[in-house]
């Protein structure tokens, strides 16, 4: 099972890397922000923060530099969250004040987790999870990529109606964005459930193994991401025959 | 954002070949397009042509519009022989963005057309 887990947790951290990278790699080529928010996110949520989590973890930091390390790991925790509010705004919704004001509260509430320590101090974990601070902080770092995980689902359902009428640019285009939401829902769904298991653990509740769910997430997320951006020929043939049968 | 030149003209038009209000004619026209997966702040005139033939005429019949088919070639025709000019690039849809992040073929908004029809 160990195995498996660690085979899980590396493909899903290869897969963040390869998007993120190539994102980033667009975004110079293009400077377009869609690809300069998402690769930047891809990156540091699937990787880069793992990286500065182990990295903290197994060096000892002088009690003096604690806060100043603290804030900045928070403050570099906090963007990609931030920056997939702002894709949700900017890519789907940009004419409507109300996604603006969605992204401002989301930017708002992530700057609390920042503040957090400095507003209820460094509470213990089994402290933490009893204060409503920490959970509307957790909420606003897993909504925005839900949001965006919903919005692309929207749209995968736009595209394949189009496709089924022919008005379909690229019938594939739809089932990449299929595979997008999934990899996207995937990324979610692991959030919510690493918080589901600290919270049962403070609860006493029964323990909910996370190997299992780390194992399928971690898998779907890869495979899934891994076919929107990069569909083998007969993957994407296969595809087009679909719309053409539905046709 | 404001709904596009090609809706509003279809609205209008159909609003003037029915017994129906602006409102009603918009109304039908919007649920059109969205079965279409359209938007009808950004519909061309090219895909308005396609729900209009694989459609509309449907909408207009469920809703007690008689002899609804003549009435959908009749607007099609005036829809084909009416010119919207060359109107100012808007905002990139996210179909768009998600084309060029993923890396698909893509076309400008003012060359984008419907692929032959499949029936």
């Amino acid at each position: 099972m160990n195995i498996l887990t660690a085979i899980g947790a590396v493909l899903f951290t290869a897969a963040c890397l390869t998007v993120g990278l190539r994102l980033l790699f667009l975004a110079r080529r293009t400077g377009q922000l869609p690809e300069l928010l998402i690769g930047f996110s891809f990156l540091t949520g699937g990787v880069m923060s793992y990286v500065l989590a182990g990295v903290f973890a197994y060096f000892e930091v002088p009690a003096v530099w604690a806060p100043v390390l603290g804030t900045v790991g928070r403050l570099v925790y906090i963007g990609p969250p931030v920056a997939m509010a702002i894709v949700a705004w900017r890519v789907f919704r940009q004419d409507r004040p109300w996604a603006g004001l969605a992204v401002g509260s989301l930017m708002t509430l992530n700057l609390l987790y920042v503040l957090r320590p400095f507003l209820i101090g460094n509470l213990l974990r089994r402290e933490l999870v009893g204060n409503p601070l920490y959970w509307i902080s957790t909420a606003a770092q897993i909504l925005p990529w839900l949001w965006v995980a919903i919005e692309s689902f929207l749209l995968y359902q736009q595209l394949r109606k189009r496709a089924r009428l022919g008005l379909a640019e690229d019938p594939a285009l739809a089932y990449r964005m299929l595979m997008w939401t999934i990899g996207l829902g995937t990324l979610v769904l692991l959030a919510i459930s690493m918080e589901a298991t600290s919270l049962a653990a403070v609860l006493g509740l029964p323990h909910i193994p996370m190997n299992p769910i780390i194992i399928v997430l971690g898998l779907t997320c890869a495979i899934s991401l891994w076919l929107a951006f990069f569909p083998p020929k007969a993957f994407l043939g296969r595809f087009e025959q679909g719309v053409s049968r539905e046709t | 954002m404001f709904d596009s030149p090609v809706f509003n003209w279809m609205s209008s038009a159909l609003e003037d070949v029915t017994p129906w209000n602006a409102q009603s004619a918009r109304g039908t026209v919007r649920l059109a397009l969205k079965k279409a997966g359209l938007d009808a702040r950004s519909v061309n005139k090219l895909e308005m042509v396609v729900v209009v033939d694989r459609l509309l005429e449907r909408e207009l019949a469920v809703r007690g519009i008689e002899d609804a088919a003549t009435v959908c070639r009749d607007l099609r025709s005036r829809l084909e022989a009416e010119s919207f000019g060359g109107s100012a690039p808007g905002p990139a849809r996210p179909e768009d963005v998600f084309s060029r992040l993923l890396g698909t073929p893509t076309r400008s908004a003012s060359d984008r057309g419907p692929e032959p029809l499949r029936r």
